[in-house]
């Protein structure tokens, strides 16, 4: 009896013990935050970082997931890769009617995306430090001189890679004929590789630039890195004097920024007619679903839900925190410009709660 | 090594027999689909993972580092080396290129000087900072840690690998590979066609027109260097009116009526010639290659040749053929 009495109250204290446990468990599942994912460009990183701080004080019952990569391979993730994600935000909106209106989602007939939000803009300039060679003498007007000169060494990122690179491109072909120096193209970028360089060609007004499968930068001029983020390091240790980069994330990372003239800098709205007159064709095609053809236009980002993400109230909060004061403010003090009035594409689709905030009706698309 | 095979195409595949005798004595043969095609100029394989996994392996450390700087591995990979692959089906030089190729369609091209010799950036995984590394191998990887990998990146994927821990650029890892090709490389160029239509011809379009089995033509100069390309009647022909291609391409008519065609090339240099000299005339090719190579510097792209043509009227760095109409 005894026996069984201690096996009782034993059995009795296990059961309990169990019970809190799972009780616990149970308790711990019931309050899991709600994890949302955003993928953004990596331009964005900064403050993008910082609005998951501030949305997740709002919203304390949901994490944040922030993953940035080249805004082509985000989109990529959503509609290639099929991951499911609540938020895309990329550095060119054009990416989202190109290939995510234009991918339906597996066994429907309703595309990822039919609507987009233009919400922030940059520039592109070079990127240095004090130590760069010839700082304090680099202007606007002088700036490509600097750059061809032996013992200075500038960076850019891979333009079959990166968006920042291929934009680079074309504000030196720009140049060329704002400066009026027609050998600054051929000067700076065809000669700073080897076997098979960049070429560029005029086509009754088109200034069209050729880039090969393969590209082999001469080492001691030029140093090439896959992203715009990965250039920050070489320029940082003193192993690059100048990259070209977006001005956000050259000040997001304390560099100097050569801020370039608007008529080449791919930010100012006043010039985005002249940015379309030059245009990169890349030799060969990284992505099936995207032609490898880009024309200058005014850099722009934009912002939508994917049709299928898992948690679109939630997406459709953070979206509404970003183009509102909260997130806004977060930008503006990341040094991340933002358009003054954001601009809709697809009006009659926008979810209801983001039509509340009366932006306006993109002109172009 | 990698053991020597003979070319065998589809018909080497390995076999696998699926027996299924139903009620009424149905015999169903199953061919084992190929996970790989291995092709180039000389050969085209293909192989199962199974034969793949039987060639010599290579084994290595190796993570990578993503766009935005986040640093994944270095885990330890089991595959096969690209290198060895495409040499199977061609000489490999600095004038090829590697083309790995994913099952969505996804490709990345890789220099003959990373392919051979292992010329790729290379990050320390502990700070991500940039680090010397020699000896890396670009290899398809089938498994990782011991364990295949899986329907999120495999069955094979590309991976660099060395025999200590760094991290390269994660573009480099293209993922659900199912071709590796050996390339030609070539300059890239545009011709801008302006008549009644206005067409910009690439590089390849004008190569498939200017083949012997198109509308290629030839001329040998006194120095005996042979130019071939396309007459330039039939580039005035693609574009002179809405008939780009079918027959009786070329207008004659409009021809008779008479118009210019100006042949400008990327300096701004040009000069024209009337209607009535260039029609159906064989003897004025727009060439693309001498002596089979692509042209030299001071005439490529394009350079309009024959042997009616004065020197001056002999336009290298062709950008533009454009008809002006009277």
């Amino acid at each position: 009896m005894v026996k069984l009495k201690e096996f009782g109250s034993k059995a009795l204290v296990l059961t309990l013990a169990v019970t809190i446990l799972f009780g616990v468990s149970f308790s711990r599942t019931a309050t899991a935050k709600t994890e949302l994912k955003v993928l953004n460009a990596g331009s964005l990183m900064v403050p993008f970082d910082r609005i998951e701080e501030k949305f997740e004080e709002t919203y304390p019952d949901v994490d944040v997931q922030i993953e940035g990569h080249g805004s082509i391979q985000v989109v990529r993730h959503v509609t290639e890769i099929h991951d499911r994600v609540d938020v895309t935000a990329v550095a060119d909106y054009s990416l989202i009617p190109l290939l995510m209106y234009e991918t339906n989602l597996p066994n429907s007939d309703k595309p990822y995306a039919d609507w987009y939000i233009k919400f922030a803009t940059n520039n592109l300039g070079l990127a240095y430090t004090e130590t760069s060679s010839y700082s304090e003498e680099i202007t606007a007007d002088n700036w490509y001189e600097v750059l061809l000169r032996d013992d200075v060494n500038f960076g850019m990122s891979d333009p079959r890679m990166d968006a920042c690179g291929y934009r680079a491109l074309m504000l030196t072909r720009l140049a060329e004929d704002y400066y009026g120096e027609p050998e600054l193209f051929e000067n700076l970028i065809t000669d700073s590789f080897k076997n098979y360089p960049i070429e560029s060609v005029d086509l009754a007004g088109l200034k069209k630039i050729l880039v090969p499968r393969i590209l082999q930068p001469r080492s001691r001029r030029l140093t090439m890195r896959g992203s715009s983020i990965n250039l920050l390091a070489p320029l940082e240790a003193g192993g690059v004097d100048y990259g070209f980069q977006y001005e956000s994330v050259a000040r997001q990372h304390g560099l100097s920024f050569l801020h370039l003239p608007p008529q080449i800098n791919l930010g100012s709205e006043e010039y985005s007619e002249n940015y379309r007159k030059v245009q990169v064709k890349l030799d060969y095609q990284r992505f099936s679903s995207v032609s490898p053809v880009f024309t200058g236009r005014r850099l722009i980002y934009g912002i939508t839900i994917p049709e299928n993400a898992p948690h679109p109230e939630l997406a459709r909060d953070f979206v509404e925190f970003v183009l509102t004061e909260p997130g806004r403010e977060v930008m503006e003090n990341s040094n991340h410009p933002t358009l003054e009035k954001p601009a809709v594409d697809g009006m009659e689709n926008l979810p209801e709660q983001l039509k509340e905030l009366n932006l306006k009706k993109a002109e172009d698309g | 090594m990698i053991k020597t095979r003979k070319p065998r195409y589809l018909l080497m595949l390995a076999l696998s027999f699926s027996l299924v005798f139903a009620g009424i004595g149905q015999l169903t043969v199953v061919a084992q689909e190929a996970d790989l095609t291995v092709k180039g100029p000389e050969a085209t394989e293909e192989y199962t993972l199974e034969e793949v996994k039987d060639m010599a392996a290579v084994e290595g450390w190796g993570g990578m580092k993503d766009s935005v700087g986040n640093i994944s591995g270095p885990t330890m990979y089991k595959g096969v080396s690209v290198k060895d692959l495409v040499e199977q089906v061609g000489a490999f030089d600095e004038n090829k290129a590697v083309k790995l190729t994913a099952k969505d369609g996804y490709s990345m091209s890789f220099s003959y000087d990373q392919v051979v010799n292992g010329n790729f950036l290379a990050y320390d995984p502990a700070t991500g900072n940039e680090t010397e590394a020699s000896g890396l191998r670009l290899i398809l990887a089938y498994q990782r840690d011991g364990e295949p990998l899986g329907e999120d990146n495999g069955p094979m994927r590309a991976v660099i690998v060395d025999g200590k821990k760094q991290v390269t650029d994660g573009h480099w890892w293209v993922k659900w590979i199912e071709k590796v090709e050996l390339v030609q490389l070539k300059k890239d160029w545009t011709l801008k066609l302006e008549g009644e239509l206005s067409v910009d011809m690439d590089r390849s379009s004008f190569e498939s027109g200017a083949s012997a089995s198109c509308h290629g033509a030839s001329w040998t100069d006194g120095e005996g260097n042979k130019w071939s390309g396309v007459p330039l009647w039939l580039l005035v022909g693609y574009v002179d009116d809405d008939n780009k291609h079918e027959k009786g391409s070329f207008n004659e008519e409009l021809a008779n009526e008479g118009y210019t065609v100006e042949v400008t090339a990327t300096d701004g240099y040009s000069k024209t010639f009337e209607s009535s000299r260039v029609m159906k005339n064989n003897d004025m090719i727009v060439a693309n290659k001498m002596n089979g190579e692509v042209l030299p510097k001071e005439d490529w792209p394009l350079r309009l040749v024959g042997p009616n043509l004065q020197g001056s009227e002999m336009v290298s760095k062709i950008a533009e053929i454009k008809i002006i109409f009277k």
